[in-house]
């Protein structure tokens, strides 16, 4: 399963990396000789409604999706982590402080709040960026906190503080390496869920703006051609599908080297 | 236009005799079929009020609870509504309208004089927009209870065209006193009387019984809804859901014109759709960069997307402008691509390298959306690189008032009038000039245009001025895509209307199949 | 546990206090307000007009005294009114609630009958046939994004079957028939990954309880395999379950905003989309708020029901 995972994540990688070299036409070529051209030998994957080729729209698409899922879930993951750890480490006044910050972002469900994060900043690719890391960085500070609260209390951290280690060293080079499995784990779902959201976000028109090409907003274009030219937006569907199966498989498989007791 | 609406056409002129021979004998009426229609569209209106509202939502459901003293004819003739008759003085500068008798408001006050003066005093007051439609206009005054007196500054050519177009609608002062403002709320003495309104989903229209034209609506009921996605229209047409809908995505006149439940009808838009050039923008200012813009756009590849070809090119007089409307091949050699010619201007201009303008495009509007794109491929042929800017309504409308642009993709509902349709846009001075340019020999023609009351000097005028524009390329004319509109087979007498205005749903009715 | 429950809704409280202002100042973050929205495209206005409509909407006070004018309605129980529609923000809210709550009970419910006899089969019978369909079938469910989904199926239904659901919406107490093939295909969209998730707790959790001692022991003991899972293995992986479904509710609660969407339905979602649209302030910013307290009313519920069913855990502030 998590071989079937990674070679999907990796054609997915190739074709956001390799787009230039691997898509037979430019994503914006119009070919009004080629309007809405259903499969074929002329077009794979069929073309849209000012002759686009869909095929290389779907393989440059990776690119928005891939780009908006790394960026959002490492900086996300950053600053998460980074509160998460200072939170659990530091605790007291900190610690509460962040908590209550946090506990606001949580107040509402997270999709409506990308959403809104979004529609506030304008659209734009880098407007799915800033709402997917708001989204996400409460989210890791969360999964952070409480495994360096439980390993703080340890004896063999205590040792260490006696020993005279400063407490940045402590955290960051004997409690992150022990608290960094679940977070990672945490990590790869999110991103896989993060192509989701990032595409639900196209698709309302929020991310990525024609005439660039991104998974979400090919399958909004498309769906007002869904009876002529289904192929528009059939194709963007399965692509994101592939992706977000791709990289769930291989959080499963990660899940179950790190964390045995799944 | 297509067969039906030509027969429409004949339809509505017995109508409108009908109407004029009072007072009618009575006779026998056919019962009235009655029932629920349900009409459908893509957007809710902003509000109601039709002398504050100027979106073209709120004017399109104006004609269900409102009269104007004037009514366009689908074929653009003026014809009486509110008013029974009405003359000019010989100065050119009074107009007296005599007012229909025995027409009552919604609340079962009667029409008179006062609501005429209340109405244009209201609008000239508080419209900036509806104002600019009556530029001229000094002052109204009642004659007695059924006549009033428009009198103008200056001979005023397009008053009857004003009368008849989007803020021609009249209101009852008692009306405007109980609600306040008109927005949520409608008193007319129209067709249709507002029952219940659920922002985004539905308006609920009753008969008016004592409408003036006897007989008519024959719809005991109209609902008019709201369902954003036109896919779901299309189903909903298909499965006899909803009785009528107006399309905007011309494409899906293919998916429907073979329904054999269904009727079409397609005709021609009073408005087009454009793209606006800031002419006081870098490169833009000079004459010569616009005109290679506009040798370089291919109009028609522009309105086979936007359209699915279902339009037409069009000059800076839309085909139901009939009268107005240059000969086909004065203004078609304008639009005949020539991508040499277009490189020689940018090269005279000093800009043969080429340079990067901004287009704005609002995302919700197909036809912006899939026209830009074309344009953009077309002038990366003469070095110019279009970036496409995506900019929501609410801020498109903040910097389209404060001229903050270098393009837009734009589109117009159409003025009946050539002043009404070009000095507003165009003159530098006194109209809004959206393109931020000015040509002072076009500003002195239309100035002259709008005091000539003789329609054939009338005429050479605005001839003069079309040929000026197409010259000096303010904006560029893109495209008029047709109107279409599909009932169920079973709706007989709806008829479309190049506004797009929902005048037809008066005289449509269900028949028992 | 009152004591539990009363420190839990004082912090809500603070919580939705801190909301407010999130979300009252990046309301105001947004370029364009109403006043534009109110103009629209083709008018000629004086800046006096702009002035006097916002005056009008109390848009030239400054931003804390427009804040605290919202706080004191809020604690009057006053929403306020919507500026597009001039209706109460109560009203508009309770006039779409049913449908989200119709929508969202519906998935919870249809993930649920779904979800959880997948996971008991998939765990009873792990790494048969069953139980490799069920995961990559859950995962799959996971995977596949809401909208397009809803897409595929009315394309489906429309074209090949040539059926689709009724688009005037009524109500469930108008016409039951009517509102529920309304509402299948948007509450199957809804659910599937709900559905999926709980599925894979289900399965995980029953493998967790199948592997302890004492169903070893009832095993032993002789007892049928069918019974063991059913009654003994099931009964104790409830508690996550329960708290994976609950949590489950406030997840869709979101997802109700893509639906609601793709399916045009008269909801909660739509209205907060279309009233940041037209920078209805105060319709975005009690609605928003409303939907909080819903969500973190559900969470507390979800928490208690779970101290409820397992009185081993201990509640501190």
């Amino acid at each position: 399963m998590v071989v079937v995972g990674a070679v999907g994540a990796l054609a997915i990688v190739v074709m956001a990396l390799g787009a230039d070299v691997l898509a037979p036409h430019p994503p914006d070529e119009q070919n009004f000789d080629l309007i809405e051209a259903r499969p074929g030998a002329k077009a794979v994957f069929g073309t849209d409604r000012f002759g686009r080729d869909v095929l290389s729209r779907v393989i440059y698409g990776a690119r928005v999706s891939l780009y908006v899922a790394v960026t959002s879930t490492a900086l996300a993951m950053l600053v998460g982590g980074a509160f998460g750890l200072t939170a659990g480490y530091a605790g007291g006044t900190w610690d509460n402080a962040i908590n209550r910050v946090m506990d606001v972002f949580f107040s509402i469900p997270g999709l409506l709040l990308a959403v809104g994060i979004a529609a506030m900043r304008g659209p734009g690719v880098n407007s799915a960026v800033v709402a997917i890391t708001i989204l996400y960085t409460p989210l890791f500070a969360r999964v952070m906190r409480g495994p360096v609260l439980a390993e703080r209390e340890k004896e063999y951290i205590e040792a260490i503080r006696a020993l005279g280690a400063t407490r940045l060293v402590v955290a960051l080079k004997h409690l992150l390496p022990n608290v960094l499995s679940p977070f990672v784990v945490q990590g790869t779902v999110a991103f896989s869920q993060a192509i989701l959201i990032e595409a639900s976000l196209s698709y309302l028109g929020l991310s990525a703006q024609p005439p660039t090409p991104s998974w979400g907003n090919m399958l909004n274009e498309g769906r007002t051609y869904l009876e002529t030219a289904p192929w528009i937006s059939v194709f963007p569907g399965v692509a994101i599908m592939v992706a977000v199966l791709a990289f769930n498989l291989i959080g499963d498989g990660l899940r179950d080297a790190l964390d045995p007791n799944a | 236009m297509t067969q039906l609406t030509r027969r429409q056409l004949l339809e509505t002129a017995g109508l409108t005799l009908g109407a004029l021979s009072l007072p009618r004998p009575a006779r026998a009426q056919p019962a009235r079929p009655g029932g629920t229609l349900i009409s459908a569209q893509t957007t809710e209106a902003t509000g109601l009020d039709p002398q504050l509202v100027p979106a073209l939502s709120r004017s399109r459901r104006s004609p269900l609870t409102y009269n104007q003293l004037v009514r366009f004819e689908p074929d653009m003739t003026p014809v009486p509504e509110l008013a029974e008759s009405w003359q000019v003085s010989p100065d050119g500068l009074t107009w007296t309208f005599k007012l229909r008798q025995g027409v009552k408001f919604h609340d079962g006050q009667e029409f008179t004089s006062a609501d005429v003066k209340f109405t244009f005093d209201r609008l000239l007051e508080k419209s900036a927009s509806g104002k600019s439609d009556f530029g001229a206009v000094d002052k109204i005054e009642p004659v007695g209870k059924y006549a009033v007196k428009f009198v103008t500054k200056e001979p005023f050519a397009a008053l009857v065209a004003a009368l008849g177009g989007f803020w021609g609608f009249i209101v009852s002062e008692a009306g405007v006193k109980k609600y306040g403002d008109l927005n949520k709320a409608a008193l007319g003495t129209g067709p249709f009387i507002l029952d219940d309104w659920k922002v985004e989903q539905q308006m609920v229209f009753k008969r008016n019984p004592s409408y003036w034209k006897k007989g008519l609506p024959h719809a005991d009921e109209l609902i008019v809804r709201v369902i954003p996605d036109e896919a779901n229209i299309v189903a909903a047409l298909r499965t006899g859901q909803i009785h009528h809908a107006f399309i905007e995505d011309n494409k899906n006149f293919n998916l429907l014109k073979d329904e054999k439940s269904l009727t079409g009808y397609r005709s021609s838009r009073l408005g087009y759709d454009y793209l606006n050039m800031s002419a006081n923008r870098g490169h833009l200012k000079d004459v010569r960069v616009r005109q290679a813009i506009s040798w370089a756009v291919d109009r028609s590849q522009v309105m086979r997307v936007a359209t699915a070809g279902f339009g037409r090119l069009t000059a800076p007089a839309t085909a139901p402008m009939k009268q107005w409307q240059l000969p086909e091949e004065v203004w078609m050699k304008y639009y005949k691509p020539d991508v040499e010619k277009a490189k020689r201007l940018m090269a005279e201009a000093g800009v043969a390298s080429g340079f990067t303008v901004k287009c704005m495009v609002i995302p919700t509007f197909p036809t912006m959306v899939s026209g830009a794109p074309v344009i953009a491929a077309q002038l990366k042929r003469i070095g110019i690189t279009m970036e496409i800017e995506n900019v929501e309504y609410a801020i498109w409308i903040k910097r389209w008032q404060a001229h903050d642009f270098d393009m837009t993709m734009n589109s117009t509902p159409g003025y009946a009038d050539p002043d009404v349709a070009f000095f507003r846009a165009l003159h530098s001075t006194k109209g809004q000039n959206w393109n931020s340019w000015s040509v002072p020999e076009l500003d002195a023609l239309l100035e002259e245009g709008r005091r000539t009351m003789d329609p054939k000097k009338r005429k050479e005028i605005y001839d003069r001025v079309q040929v000026m524009i197409l010259e000096n390329v303010p904006h560029l004319w893109l495209y008029s895509a047709d109107l279409i509109d599909f009932t169920q087979a079973t709706v007989k007498g709806f008829r479309q209307h190049p506004t797009a205005l929902l005048y037809g749903l008066e005289t449509a009715s269900i028949e028992k199949a | 546990m009152t004591r539990y429950v009363v420190i839990r809704l004082y912090s809500m409280l603070l919580t939705l206090l801190g909301l407010t202002l999130l979300v009252f100042l990046m309301l105001r973050l947004i370029p364009g307000t109403v006043v534009e929205q109110l103009i629209g495209a083709d008018a000629v206005v004086s800046p006096a007009m702009v002035a006097e409509l916002r005056r009008f909407f109390g848009l030239d006070q400054p931003w804390w005294l427009q804040y605290s004018h919202w706080l004191s309605g809020l604690a009057h129980g006053d929403l306020g009114t919507s500026w597009r529609t001039g209706k109460p923000v109560v009203a508009l809210i309770l006039e779409r609630l049913p449908v989200t709550i119709e929508l969202t009970s519906l998935a919870v419910a249809g993930a649920l009958l779904l979800g959880i006899p997948a996971g008991i089969v998939s765990a009873a019978r792990r790494d048969h046939a069953v139980d490799n369909l069920t995961r990559v079938g859950a995962l799959l469910g996971l995977s596949v994004p809401v909208f397009w989904q809803g897409t595929m199926l009315i394309l489906f239904f429309s074209i090949y079957l040539r059926w689709m659901p009724p688009l005037m919406w009524v109500d469930f107490f108008t016409d039951p028939r009517r509102n529920l093939t309304i509402m299948v295909l948007p509450a199957i969209c809804l659910g599937t990954a709900s559905a999926a998730n709980i599925a894979r707790i289900t399965r995980a959790c029953m493998l967790d309880v199948l592997r302890s001692e004492y169903i070893r022991t009832a095993s032993a003991k002789g007892l049928t395999r069918r019974l063991v899972v059913l009654k003994h293995a099931l009964k104790n992986a409830l508690i996550p379950i329960v708290t994976v479904a609950g949590l489950q509710i406030g997840i869709l609660l979101g997802g109700t905003v893509v639906v609601e969407e793709v399916f045009t339905l008269p909801g909660v979602g739509r209205l907060v989309l279309w009233s940041i649209y037209q920078r209805d302030y105060p319709l975005t910013q009690s609605t928003i708020l409303f939907i909080a307290v819903m969500f973190m009313t559900i969470n507390l519920a979800v928490d208690v029901l779970y101290g409820y069913l397992d009185p081993r855990i201990r509640y501190s502030g």
